[in-house]
């Protein structure tokens, strides 16, 4: 009797498992649903993340060195806001001279409780141009008298341009790496003609993107 | 009374300009992972924080991560952009109000298992005048297409400067290229040894937990300052990194030397008297 009983016990022990509770926590982050989504999904909560069961499920495991197999199904929303706000929707930078150096500025204000901080890009859709006629982007880190150029700066906390930039490309104007309240930064255009510059009336348009860091 | 107040608003609009444009959005960041041939939806929620009413447009852009400074750099190519669809032209949101957009994701049959980075918008029209000034704001989104995901970094660069080094500080580059299909978060540190097996340095890599993407490369730039003279001679530096959900490792060793002048000096100098006192000695003999 004795003997069975024992038998018994380890051979429960050994096909016994205690069930596997997946967490998906992070130092720094939380995975949430939010409510406000219309999306016809079961919602599955936990005291660290919510995540939306789309008819699947997020399944990975290791099939070989460096690969896995990705279920489709899964879908999570990360919690936090961010919030931009701009102060104008066009600049003037009125008629340009070959004596002084024309400027006009707008702000840039983030707030964000991301803890990877934000970043805060601008890129023009071509040069500041009148026809096939442009004004020369600025090389040298100063727009001045003397030289036909065009550039942007920055001025506040997060600004990254601290001599006149061109806009070749993408440019990253501002950055933080962490969470900001009202951070403003400004940002100044500025332009000068020389004597060989040619008549027009010069124009094109920059847009600013702001996300958090990836 | 009537023209004070005018002047007075006048004045306060010109010195304090009001915000064109000012929204919030969520979610800062989503993921979904969608079987090839099958579609989901992903949503933007927009709140119009100015006093104003204000349009915006819903638009979608790919993204890449910068490799220094780890920042979404937009408008790069990506196929995934052409499987999204979007339900509503504009939003015209009062002060105060949200509202979302939804984006209907319809990935092909025939797309290939990875993952793609994209950014979902609401954005403003520019206006006329001699610079037109766009802004958009948005949430980032990890599409993973599903199948067999494939993480691999290549260590493209471990190296120092010098293999010999006459003062500090060492400095030491790293780059990581990603060929995988999907991102990964490169961790570990680089751990510098002397001679006698002391620990001169420690550094985490990575301590920002940056992403890589697939197809871009990962900088990281290290200095060595804490030499001194216990760490004269040969000294080995380690670096241990692992990354993504397959638990991946890469390890390398380099060594250098560490040989500071004011040592080398000195030690020339005694060598040099001693010669010169034998050969005294021997003359006086």
């Amino acid at each position: 009797m004795r003997f069975i009983i024992i038998f018994t016990t380890i051979l429960f022990s050994l096909f016994w498992t205690e069930p596997l509770y997946s967490e998906m926590t992070g130092g720094n982050y939380e995975i949430y649903g939010d409510v406000f989504s219309f999306v016809d999904t079961s919602y599955s909560t936990s005291t660290d993340y919510g995540i939306y069961d789309s008819g699947g499920e997020f399944f990975a495991t290791s099939t070989s060195g460096g690969t896995y197999e990705l279920r489709g199904g899964f879908q999570a929303l990360e919690k936090g806001f961010l919030s931009f706000s701009i102060s104008s929707s066009s600049l003037n930078l009125g008629t340009l001279s070959t004596t002084a150096v024309a400027n006009s500025s707008l702000n840039a204000n983030i707030s964000t409780d991301s803890e990877t901080g934000y970043s805060l890009t601008v890129v023009e859709d071509g040069n500041l141009r009148s026809g096939a006629n442009d004004i020369d982007d600025v090389l040298d880190g100063t727009v001045s008298v003397g030289d036909e150029e065009y550039g942007i700066r920055t001025s506040g906390t997060d600004g990254l341009l601290s001599s006149d930039t061109a806009m070749d490309g993408t440019i990253t104007v501002a950055s933080a790496s962490g969470q900001v309240t009202s951070r403003n930064t400004e940002v100044i255009f500025s332009a000068v003609i020389d004597t060989g510059s040619i008549a027009g009336s010069y124009s094109h348009v920059v847009t600013f993107t702001a996300t958090v860091n990836p | 009374m009537k023209k004070t107040i005018t002047i007075l608003l006048f004045i306060f609009f010109l010195f304090f300009p009001q915000d064109i444009f000012a929204l919030s959005i969520f979610p800062l960041r989503q993921t979904v992972v969608i079987n090839p041939g099958e579609s989901s939806q992903v949503e933007l929620l927009v709140k119009n924080e100015k006093d104003e009413t204000v349009e915006i447009l819903p638009e979608v852009d790919a993204f890449t991560i910068d490799g220094q400074s780890g920042a979404a750099i937009f408008g790069v190519d990506d196929v995934a952009v052409s499987w999204i669809n979007l339900s509503n032209e504009s939003l015209v949101l009062e002060p105060g109000e949200d509202s979302g957009f939804v984006f209907s994701v319809q990935v092909p049959a025939n797309a290939e298992p990875g993952t793609h980075y994209l950014g979902l918008f609401a954005k403003t029209i520019p206006s006329e005048g001699q610079i037109g000034v766009g802004s958009r704001v948005g949430s980032l989104l990890f599409l993973h297409v599903a199948g067999t995901i494939k993480e691999q970094l290549i260590r493209q660069d471990f190296s120092s400067d010098e293999r010999i080094y006459f003062s500090k500080p060492v400095e030491l580059k790293l780059k990581l290229e990603n060929v995988g299909t999907t991102h990964v978060v490169p961790e570990g540190r680089i751990i510098v040894k002397n001679l006698f097996g002391d620990v001169v340095d420690d550094m985490a890599i990575n301590p920002n937990k940056r992403k890589v993407v697939p197809h871009t490369s990962w900088h990281g730039e290290y200095t060595i300052e804490s030499l001194d003279l216990k760490d004269l001679g040969p000294n080995k530096i380690q670096l241990v990194l692992n990354y993504g959900m397959t638990n991946q490792v890469i390890t390398e060793s380099i060594s250098f030397w560490y040989l500071p002048t004011w040592v080398i000096l000195s030690i020339l100098g005694v060598f040099l008297t001693v010669i010169v006192l034998v050969m005294l000695l021997r003359h006086k003999q």
